[in-house]
């Protein structure tokens, strides 16, 4: 498991992570969401000691992360902004690499250029932006790595090749017990393959949740009531959002939902009510307007 | 483990190398071009081109550093390189020991040229200082890269880094002239001299002294200390380095304000030293008002910013008081000094003239000069000056020195001699200088100044040290020197072959009867030989010219002395010359 645990970092005056704590399991992949510039990748910089924090620690299995230890030699991150050496094809790549990783398969390096059609002597600068975050991406996982950090991994994919990502990534995780973060915008690609969520804003982590815990806990109903609907009368409920669009209500809720509808039925005559399904995107929408982020008047 | 380490070091070492094709060829094709071909098909100076290659040899290592280096400059590069499992720290080791590999193979490129050439293998006596130059390079290249977040800023801090030493003998030559202006005596030049020789010796620093001299342990030692101690610095600041500021000029702020505050001190340091405006307040204010400019445009340009921040202006405030403390702790320290004139009784030997540095001469003295007292005073001959050893003269000095701490002032008329040069070598070997700037005041009393120069130039000791061969009669006699007459307005010589040993006593005679001109004595201290007070027709009538027949080589190089023969009546006589 990968712990880091009340990290904070200070870039000059402007404090870019503020006590963030957050526990990624093995065998899990782990989402990091967040606002732009809200520290994500800082934070993945600092997991891989390519930044020092001013306070804070981070453990892997309760070994202390720290540089030149054996520990950081079993990580691999895939940044946003990839580089690659000059003048170097994805083979020359695995040749160079297979030199610092012991655990790098040829095996599956061959597997998945295959699978994914990549040019392996084509210069890799030359490369489009998705054929660079494919061939960083087959390194990643021939290096078979105990933790994958993957920053905005398929930001610039279309459909098909996430498919294969999503696809090759779960069955490694699956299969080699595998610590997987990753960062991204593209809310709606972590829905399907996280097991585990934290949403960042301004340096803190607003909330880790087990994605499927977070569904329950905050949910989405729909309800048409005869007479006025006024969400302050409802407060033991918990009610984070309400919209009424015509005669229906909308009112995302981290209460129980059953005991809601109940006291509803109890105070008025309820026409209509149904549960809605909360995307990660609405989770993720629902605490950053919490935290004020998104709200502010035009 | 180690084994492993090592294993992965030597493979990336390889690679590194394997990746550096390029480079080696293009660089084997340059150097190759410019030291054998070019030279070969001009049928030009060879010397000249392997020079010229030595140039090229090091911009191509100091380009070839800097592209290794400069993954330091980039997040992403520096992302993907720091977030390998081989710690940064070996990567910058191979990336060392790679352009030190790649260093040598130029270098022994060089050396097959000079073979090629058939040149001198003397030549090769540069390699002394280049190897040592090209190793804290290639060495201090990596430490500016790591000190700087930018490839172009990394290359500005190694050229920086490089003249540190330089930069610092700057700034202490301008606490030191600071000192100079403030105590009378002091003289910048001696001060540095001394500090130079004693505990800062530039030639050693940058090893330039073995183009002489053979390779030593002291060579040996500076260099390992100087190759460890860049090679410790590398390793702390990359430990040290905050990556977050990559892309910024200069990633440390210590750094940052290290380099601005010396910087700023360069220009108003030169200022100092070459202005000769003796207003001591003037100079100080200009230098501050420089200081403070140069310090606002280089921490502008660091910081990209016009707007100066309050930490910025707090170190410039700090630095400037340090330096206001150790220069007036120097001046407090001098002027401690300032009036003190050696007990004689002390004094092996006194000198008073306008040479700063008589007695380093002596330092580096043949002992079989030294201790043969003929062979010491042509010595003093050749070089115009009086060395003076007996306690009469020694007092008359004393007393001079005791009149200028006094005052500075003296009336020069037409030759102004600004500075006066009184210095001692005391019995335990020690040197006591004092170098003073005369002031000329028109109008001011020169009385005093001039009766005490003219006991000094008018001593028997100054005579017989002058004119030493009229006492020596073993060495110097009609046998050992061919002597004749020649008048200055007409050519030819007007007496011939002669005879010393009759001459000897009449220019004797002549010489203790030497009338001197008090009116000018102090100026003439200034003077070459002190001649501008004995011999003010010196241009014109009869001279005597004194060759001596054993030394070889050209009639100028084998005088002795030339005698203007005014005013010597006796001499004159005995040779029909009236």
């Amino acid at each position: 498991m990968l712990r880091v645990e009340n990290l904070s970092k200070k870039f000059g005056d402007f404090k870019v992570l503020n006590n963030v704590s957050i526990n990624a399991e093995a065998g899990q992949i782990y989402g990091l969401v967040g606002s732009n510039g809200c520290g994500k990748t800082t934070l993945l910089k600092h997991i891989m000691t390519i930044y020092s924090q001013d306070e804070g620690n981070i453990y892997f299995d309760d070994n202390k992360v720290m540089e030149e230890t054996e520990t950081i030699k079993d990580f691999y991150f895939v940044q946003d902004s990839l580089f690659f050496p000059y003048q170097y094809s994805l083979k020359k790549l695995f040749l160079y690499e297979k030199l610092m990783y012991k655990n790098i398969s040829e095996e599956k390096f061959n597997k998945l250029v295959h699978y994914f059609n990549i040019d392996m002597n084509k210069n890799l600068n030359k490369m489009s932006k998705g054929q660079k975050k494919q061939a960083a991406f087959v390194l990643a996982i021939s290096v078979q790595p105990k933790v994958l950090l993957l920053d905005e991994i398929v930001d610039g994919l279309d459909a098909v090749i996430k498919r294969k990502f999503w696809d090759v990534l779960i069955q490694e995780v699956m299969d080699n017990e595998m610590t997987v973060i990753i960062s991204s915008h593209d809310l709606k690609e972590l829905d399907n393959i996280c097991d585990k969520v934290g949403i960042m804003h301004e340096g803190k982590i607003l909330k880790e949740e087990n994605l499927e815990k977070m569904k329950v806990d905050i949910k989405r109903v729909q309800f048409a009531v005869e007479g006025e609907f006024n969400s302050s009368d409802y407060s033991e409920f918990k009610i984070l959002k309400t919209l009424k669009i015509g005669s229906i209500n909308i009112c995302t809720l981290a209460g129980d939902a059953d005991k809601f509808e109940k006291q509803l039925k109890k105070d008025f005559n309820v026409l209509l009510f149904d549960r809605l399904s909360m995307s990660l995107e609405e989770l993720f929408i629902t605490e950053l307007g919490g935290a004020g982020y998104g709200s502010e008047e035009k | 483990m180690d084994l492993k380490k090592n294993n992965t070091f030597f493979t990336l070492l390889i690679n590194s190398l394997k990746s550096k094709k390029g480079w080696f060829l293009l660089s084997t094709t340059i150097i190759f071009v410019t030291t054998m071909l070019i030279p070969y098909i001009l049928k030009a100076d060879e010397e000249f081109f392997i020079f010229f290659g030595i140039f090229e040899l090091f911009v191509l290592v100091f380009i070839n550093c800097l592209v290794d280096n400069n993954f330091l400059h980039n997040d992403s590069k520096l992302a993907y390189y720091k977030s390998k499992p081989v710690p940064i720290r070996q990567q910058m080791s191979i990336n060392i020991v790679s352009n030190m590999i790649f260093t040598t193979y130029l270098l022994f490129l060089i050396l097959l040229s000079v073979v090629f050439q058939g040149l001198n293998i003397e030549i090769l006596e540069v390699f002394k200082f280049i190897i040592p130059w090209l190793a804290a390079g290639v060495l201090l290249v990596s430490l500016s890269s790591i000190l700087a977040g930018n490839t172009i800023m990394a290359g500005a801090m190694t050229i920086f880094n490089f003249c540190l030493p330089l930069i610092i003998y700057l700034v202490i030559m301008f606490v030191f002239s600071i000192l100079e202006n403030i105590v009378a005596g002091f003289s910048s030049s001696v001060l540095m001299e001394y500090f130079v020789n004693k505990f800062y010796n530039m030639e050693y620093i940058y090893f330039i002294k073995y183009s002489e001299v053979p390779i030593d342990f002291v060579y040996i030692l500076l260099l390992g200390a100087i190759l460890l101690g860049i090679t410790l610095l590398i390793f702390k600041f990359l430990k040290k380095r905050k990556n977050e500021n990559t892309g910024n000029l200069i990633v440390f702020d210590g750094y940052k304000y290290f380099v601005s505050v010396l910087a700023s001190l360069i220009v108003p340091a030169a200022f100092s030293i070459m202005s000769y405006d003796n207003n001591v307040m003037n100079k100080i204010t200009v230098s501050i008002v420089m200081a403070l400019l140069s310090y606002y445009i280089i921490v502008a340009i660091i910081e990209k910013t016009f707007k100066i921040s309050r930490l910025s202006l707090k170190v410039f405030a700090v630095s400037f008081v340090m330096f206001a403390v150790a220069t007036g702790t120097t001046v407090m320290i001098a002027n401690q000094h300032k009036g003190d004139v050696p007990d004689i009784e002390n004094v092996k030997m006194a000198y008073v003239g306008n040479d700063r540095f008589v007695f380093n001469y002596i330092d580096n003295l043949d002992e079989n000069i030294l201790n043969d007292r003929g062979k010491f005073l042509k010595w003093q001959k050749e070089r115009g000056l009086i060395l003076f050893t007996e306690k009469e003269s020694i007092e008359n000095i004393a007393n001079l020195h005791k009149e200028l701490i006094a005052g500075l002032d003296y009336d020069y008329g037409d030759y102004y001699m600004n500075n006066i040069v009184i210095s001692y070598l005391m019995n335990d070997g020690s040197v006591v200088i004092r170098d003073y700037k005369i002031t000329d005041m028109d109008g001011a009393n020169n009385e005093t100044k001039d009766d005490l120069a003219y006991d000094i130039i008018s001593s028997e000791e100054m005579k017989r040290n002058k004119y030493f061969y009229l006492y020596d009669r073993e060495n110097y006699n009609t046998e050992n020197l061919y002597c004749y007459v020649t008048y200055t307005d007409k050519e030819g010589i007007a007496v011939d072959n002669v005879d010393f040993d009759e001459l000897r006593e009449y220019l004797i005679k002549d010489v203790e009867n030497q009338s001197m001109d008090v009116e000018n004595a102090f100026n003439s201290i200034g003077f070459y030989y002190y001649d501008y007070a004995i011999d003010k027709k010196f241009y014109s009538g009869y001279t005597l010219q004194i060759i001596d027949k054993r030394i070889q080589g050209e009639k100028e190089d084998r005088g002795i002395d030339v005698i203007n023969l005014t005013g010597f009546e006796n001499t004159l006589d005995h040779l029909k010359l009236k």
